[in-house]
């Protein structure tokens, strides 16, 4: 056991510029975010004005200018750097970890002395990945209150808004790229086209999961009426049911009669089909779940390619 | 006893180049070996091989008994290992260094390892990064012999170092080795040092084994003939007090192994056995004749192979 720890410190000693730059990053953005939060909850105008125009008191139009205004100039930039700072964490961590061994000749020394690869493997991956999870968890957290105060109509636990860019996705993703930086480090041995190739990889790999995981969820859509929904429900179409029952969309109407009066009223109920914002953990907990095996797979494969390639 | 061996071991890079070829070889357990050849004739290969860092191509090789290419764990429990160049962590102390042996090989003796430091006035709590040459190159060598492995294979460890510090890295390795019974087997270019710490020669060159035989029997084995016509394509008139000579050269009788330039650019020849006229040969001069004999066998089945 000592050796395991002793081991998991020098693992995290090697990394250990790295490893604190991006946790004082992340740290200093969720210091930034509360002060912001706080910042804009001076200008939350009341609940009266957190309703449809028509039943706005007189003023509500000022004070949500300022409150947009402020949520404008702190929110944004500061969602963005969150996100960047968790993505790249995981890239600068993952892709030198075997990558500059190699790079460097350290993987001589070590791998002459390690009767396993695969200890040295575990050792040098599980703890930087451990450290990893809680700086980005960190990001995620500051994210998700970045949201609510964004949104404060829905509760961002139980909302589409923002999907996979709070939360513990945040973690998830960091925890995929950093697993295709260090099979991406395996397989080139150099830092640098490790970096570039993996960040390519890994924006392929996240948009590409993100589309299939958007199509299974459309999948998984039910029709709602138009004022029932929810504002964190995942709007999919939007579609006018007949008396028959049959829900159809704009084309059906383009060839005969519109669907609306002289007035502009719909003749037939406008019907939105969306996910359930109630339907969010679910859809949260599988793309996790995803990512954690996507980046297992990758760390296996990185193991067979550390195992088999040659120092150099 | 052999503890390192090869037979008919081939190493091929891509489709046609031969790293290592035929190379037939026993290293006797206890023995300090040096491996020389020029750059590129297969002796790094052949380490890396012999801890499982390379796979052969053709052949067999074995490590106390081990074949590392199936069986890397166990030929790995039979080395220690010091690469070539400096591959320290340039962000750990020494004592970190020792620290991740330790984690890394089970039975690693961090108290030898620290005591060889220690001896050498090589500070712990120091950075690898802030050590010289010399020291980092004893940092890998106390590492190596922490192992308590019964082989040492040790790459290039003189190439970046001082005169000064050559000397002392050879005196800590031939007095270690000696102390536990260990064998080594170093590469080098810097023939002179290991001609004072080793009792055995391997060469290498093109890929293939050109002399093995002990230093001693090495230097007894050859003369050096001087100097010696340029061949047939032209060069300096012979001498007419070397005529003599050279005509014991050319008798049937006697293996002219290698010609060779001299420090003055005058041509040497090394020749096997004792040779009327022929001098004692330096072991550098027994090493450049094998060499370009090997040059020359090289040559000649490349042109065949063309033809």
């Amino acid at each position: 056991m000592p050796r395991m720890i002793h081991a998991a410190r020098l693992s995290i000693r090697l990394v250990r510029f790295e490893l604190l730059a991006f946790a004082f990053l992340v740290a200093g953005l969720m210091v930034a975010s509360l002060a912001a939060i706080t910042w804009i909850e001076s200008f939350r105008p009341p609940t009266s004005c957190l309703t449809p125009i028509a039943e706005w008191d007189p003023g509500c139009g000022t004070l949500l200018n300022g409150w947009y205004g402020a949520q404008q100039a702190t929110v944004q930039p500061l969602t963005m750097l969150l996100i960047v700072v968790s993505f790249a964490a995981g890239l600068f961590l993952g892709a030198p970890l075997v990558a500059r061994e190699v790079e460097r000749g350290t993987s001589r020394l070590a791998w002459s002395l390690a009767l396993s690869r695969r200890r040295w493997y575990a050792a040098r991956v599980l703890p930087v990945l451990l450290a990893l999870l809680v700086v980005t968890y960190g990001a995620g957290v500051a994210l998700d209150q970045l949201t609510a105060i964004s949104v404060p109509q829905v509760d961002p636990d139980r909302s589409f808004i923002s999907f996979g860019l709070h939360g513990v996705l945040i973690t998830a993703r960091s925890a995929f790229i950093f697993s295709v930086g260090v099979l991406t480090g395996a397989v080139l041995g150099r830092v640098l086209p490790a970096v570039i190739v993996a960040a390519l990889i890994a924006a392929v790999g996240i948009a590409g999961g993100e589309g299939v995981h958007q199509r299974l969820l459309r999948g998984e859509a039910v029709p709602t009426a138009e004022t029932a929904g929810s504002p964190g429900d995942l709007f999919v179409d939007q579609k006018f049911k007949l008396p028959d029952g049959r829900m159809v969309d704009w084309q059906y109407f383009e060839s005969g009669v519109p669907p609306f009066d002289e007035d502009g009223n719909p003749l037939y109920p406008i019907v939105n089909i969306v996910v359930p914002a109630d339907r969010y953990p679910f859809a949260e907990a599988r793309e996790a779940l995803a990512l954690a095996a996507g980046s297992a797979a990758l760390l296996a494969m990185g193991l067979v390619v550390t195992q088999r390639r040659r120092p150099e | 006893m052999a503890i390192l061996e090869t037979e008919q071991l081939g190493k091929r890079y891509g489709r046609a180049t031969w790293a290592l070829r035929n190379v037939d070889l026993a290293v006797a357990d206890g023995s300090i070996t040096a491996l020389v050849g020029p750059n590129g004739s297969g002796k790094s290969t052949l380490l890396k091989a012999w801890i499982g860092f390379e796979r052969p191509t053709e052949g067999r090789l074995r490590v106390g008994g081990v074949d590392p290419s199936r069986d890397r764990r166990g030929a790995i429990r039979q080395v220690g290992y010091v690469p070539q160049s400096p591959s320290l962590y340039r962000e750990l102390t020494v004592a970190e260094h020792v620290l991740l042996a330790g984690t890394l090989r089970p039975g690693f003796d961090a108290v030898l390892a620290e005591r060889r430091l220690g001896e050498l006035d090589i500070p712990l709590r120091a950075r690898a990064g802030e050590l010289s040459g010399g020291q980092q190159a004893q940092v890998g060598l106390a590492l190596a012999l922490g192992t308590r492995a019964p082989v040492l294979l040790l790459d290039e460890p003189l190439a970046s170092l001082d005169p000064l510090a050559r000397r002392e890295f050879l005196h800590v390795l031939v007095a270690s080795v000696r102390a536990v019974g260990a064998t080594a087997l170093l590469t080098s270019h810097v023939i002179t040092d290991i001609q004072q710490a080793c009792d055995r020669l391997l060469v290498l060159g093109g890929g293939r084994l050109l002399l093995d035989d002990s230093i001693a029997g090495a230097l007894a084995r050859h003369g050096i003939i001087e100097p010696v016509p340029a061949g047939p394509q032209g060069g300096s008139a012979p001498a007419p007090e070397a005529d003599a000579r050279w005509e014991a050269v050319q008798s049937p009788s006697i293996d002219l192994i290698g010609e060779f330039p001299g420090p003055d650019g005058e041509r040497l020849g090394l020749v096997r056995g004792a040779v009327p006229g022929a001098r004692p040969a330096t072991l550098e001069e027994v090493v450049l004749g094998h060499l370009v004999a090997g040059r020359r066998q090289l040559h000649a089945a490349a042109g065949e192979r063309a033809a």
